[in-house]
């Protein structure tokens, strides 16, 4: 893959600009926000499980404007910081998608399925800040819905490849463009000025060899993404549970019980999110398939 | 017996499973016979879900045993060689078979 | 160049509007629906706000609220555009906190001036804090006067960042600024949220805040601006040091000293029963009660419970 064509990609992904999410997800905040019993925190709740509004909340915090360049990694610090009219404003903003595909349902919810693991999987480690890591984990693969917005033809080529020789979504991304989804989402977190906490485990999520500092957060998210994947929830692109890494696996250090004891937990968080996801479903009325 | 959300629960149903609070105490025992109250009662303390007899919730593509096992080989396909990956699928495959089977 | 953002159709309809404010150096951008319009202030804010009544239906209120919630930019200017109809009634000046009103059809020449009438009275208000675009003294000693003078018991509160200056002197004083403008957001969307009606809020200069309230809300506010503090400064300190509690920096004498981590103290000083006749008065007990809040560790907020006043 010549490096021109990469730049070309990495320009056009790095410009990314319209990012939508399911009309459910905005219909709801909407009805929050004009409640005005509704708090900053409870809003913030919502937007948490919803993996591309929580990118959008962390580059408005992290915007040059607001004074806190590369700083803050969480999105209740992100609500706190940002007030109630900033956040009704980028609920009032937000793009939905206009026919919804399954696809983009499933990447949502594989999106906040990998969020509880690796909330689940911090809190075992005794991270000292798990929210920090689900939030990592929430926007782990944005960079998915980047290239499907900034590059549709390479995006439906992509898809074809994978139906046509079964490789995964990763194989196929590498082939069609040359780079895939882990680096494009890293990119696109730089240019959003997200912390390096949260740039590295988004970049390296699949090979945790790369990171610097972040070495365990990208390590759970690499394993909470393999959960999730295993556990059939959501839909990531393709339905293959992906390599282990060596190095992932020496972080985490979990014995059989441990892989038992967070199994357990994850599916029990996850019935408190379905309850959610058919809420959210149900609130949208502009599906494809009806 | 099935797991189900609590919204899908309807009169009729006998519960698998005691139902918890969130303290850890009993609320109601296994054996019991929902009523259209008593799950209001439950949705009201947000008990996100219940474990049925039977399988009386036919979830739309819904596959049987069979077929779901056989998906959860086909995940793992790629990976046969790791024996972390592999203990997971087979605790998949176990939780999965004793929650249809019972 | 500044940049004027238009929010209605109407606006510039005659076309001699557009081209007299752009030879001028205006750049102009025009917006029908309210998402593109809340859109901008949330990525590129204009420098001044022109917006229709009735703008996507009852849109003018989200975002006449956006722009005053915009705290980068020193209080955008609002210019309000309406009928001679829609003013018959009155307007709820609360829900519309604009600078300037504008009659449909709008006149050019009435255009032009009112902008630049609107820029102007702005750059007169030389009160507001650099860095956290809040009112500074002044406004603060007026603001004062006037809770001295309501009718409802009122509060003023004084908050001071506890080892500020250590911390400037380790980190150095870029994230020491990041810190005063994260602790003057806390203190803002708290307000906003509980008890946005009668309230003030004003920076007096370094890591000095006021903000008043009502009495009656202001342990629920300076609780959760404790707590919203606790939630977020983490973030501002290095891990090794958030581990250690502490960190190790010169004192004013020059001696290397440990320091605790950044907290809040807050003086509250309610004013209700006629205490006090002047604000002079307020800030002498504030400094007494400041020193008490401060010796104590961590988070506190310290409530003047003395019946009348006498100087000490």
């Amino acid at each position: 893959m010549e490096d021109a064509r990469r730049q070309e990609f990495r320009t056009a992904l790095r410009q990314t600009k319209n990012l939508p999410t399911l009309p459910g997800i905005v219909a709801k905040l909407s009805r929050m926000a004009e409640d005005p019993d509704t708090t900053t925190e409870q809003m913030g709740k919502v937007i948490s499980q919803d993996y591309i509004l929580a990118a959008k909340l962390l580059k408005l915090v992290n915007s040059a404007f607001y004074g806190f360049p590369q700083r803050i990694s969480s999105i209740s610090s992100a609500i706190i910081l940002l007030g109630f009219n900033v956040v009704k404003s980028l609920i009032i903003s937000a793009s939905i998608f206009e026919v919804m595909e399954d696809q983009d349902v499933e990447l949502w919810q594989h999106s906040l399925g990998c969020a509880v693991a690796c909330n689940v999987i911090a809190s075992r480690l005794g991270v000292k800040d798990p929210e920090e890591v689900s939030t990592a984990g929430l926007i782990h693969d944005i960079g998915k819905m980047a290239i499907k917005m900034e590059l549709p033809e390479e995006y439906g080529m992509i898809n074809r490849l994978m139906q046509e020789r079964g490789v995964s979504m990763r194989q196929a991304e590498l082939e069609v463009l040359g780079l895939d989804h882990a680096e494009a989402g890293g990119w696109l977190a730089k240019g959003w000025n997200l912390p390096a906490k949260l740039i590295e485990p988004v970049t390296c999520h699949h090979d945790p060899r790369k990171a610097h500092d972040a070495q365990l957060t990208s390590s759970i998210i690499h394993f909470g993404d393999i959960m999730i994947r295993a556990l059939g929830y959501g839909h990531a692109g393709d339905n293959k549970v992906p390599m282990l890494s060596k190095r992932a696996w020496e972080f985490l250090n979990f014995s059989p019980e441990d892989i038992d004891e967070v199994l357990e937990l994850v599916e029990e968080k996850l019935w408190d999110v379905k309850g959610f996801s058919l809420e959210v479903k149900a609130d949208d009325s502009t599906h494809a398939g009806d | 017996m099935q797991q189900i959300l609590t919204l899908q629960a309807k009169d009729g149903m006998t519960l698998a499973k005691d139902v918890m609070t969130s303290e850890g105490r009993v609320l109601c025992g296994k054996g019991t016979l929902l009523t259209a109250a008593l799950i209001e009662r439950f949705l009201k303390m947000d008990i996100v879900q219940v474990t049925v007899d039977g399988h009386p919730v036919s979830v739309p593509g819904e596959k049987s045993l069979q077929e779901e096992l056989l998906e959860i080989e086909e995940r793992f396909s790629e990976v046969k060689s790791v024996p972390p990956l592999m203990y997971l699928k087979k605790r998949l495959m176990k939780k999965l078979v004793d929650s249809q089977g019972g | 160049m500044p940049r004027i953002l238009v929010a209605g159709a109407h606006i510039l309809e005659r076309p001699e509007s557009r081209i007299s404010l752009e030879s001028k150096g205006y750049q102009l951008i025009v917006c029908t629906e309210i998402k593109g319009a809340v859109g901008l202030f949330l990525e590129d804010p204009p420098d001044l706000l022109i917006v229709e009544r009735g703008f996507a239906g009852n849109g003018e209120y989200d975002l006449i609220g956006v722009a005053n919630a915009c705290l980068q930019k020193t209080n955008i200017p609002i210019i309000l555009v309406l009928s001679r109809e829609e003013m018959v009634g009155g307007l709820d000046w609360k829900r519309l906190p604009v600078d300037d009103l504008l009659e449909r059809p709008v006149a050019p020449e009435e255009l032009m001036l009112r902008i630049q009438l609107a820029e102007a009275r702005r750059n007169r208000v030389f009160d507001n804090n650099p860095l956290s675009k809040l009112p500074g003294n002044t406004s603060i000693l007026n603001a004062i006067q006037n809770a001295l003078a309501a009718s409802e018991p009122m509060a003023v509160c004084y908050v001071d960042i506890d080892n500020f200056k250590p911390y400037n002197d380790h980190y150095g004083f870029s994230q020491g600024d990041e810190v005063i403008l994260m602790v003057a957001r806390v203190i803002v969307n708290v307000i906003d949220q509980i008890a946005r009606q009668q309230s003030f809020i004003g920076h007096v200069g370094g890591d000095d805040f006021v903000f008043i309230v009502p009495e009656d809300k202001v342990v629920e506010v300076c609780d959760k601006v404790l707590a919203n503090f606790e939630a977020v400064r983490n973030l501002f300190i290095e891990p090794e040091d958030v581990k250690r509690g502490g960190f190790v920096e010169k004192d004013r004498q020059g001696r290397e000293t440990r320091f605790g981590l950044l907290s809040i103290s807050i003086a509250v000083i309610p004013t209700g029963d006629g205490k006090f006749q002047h604000s002079g008065q307020v800030a002498a007990v504030a400094s007494q009660v400041k020193h008490k809040v401060k010796a104590l560790d961590g988070n506190n907020y310290l409530i003047d419970r003395r019946e009348g006043y006498s100087p000490d």
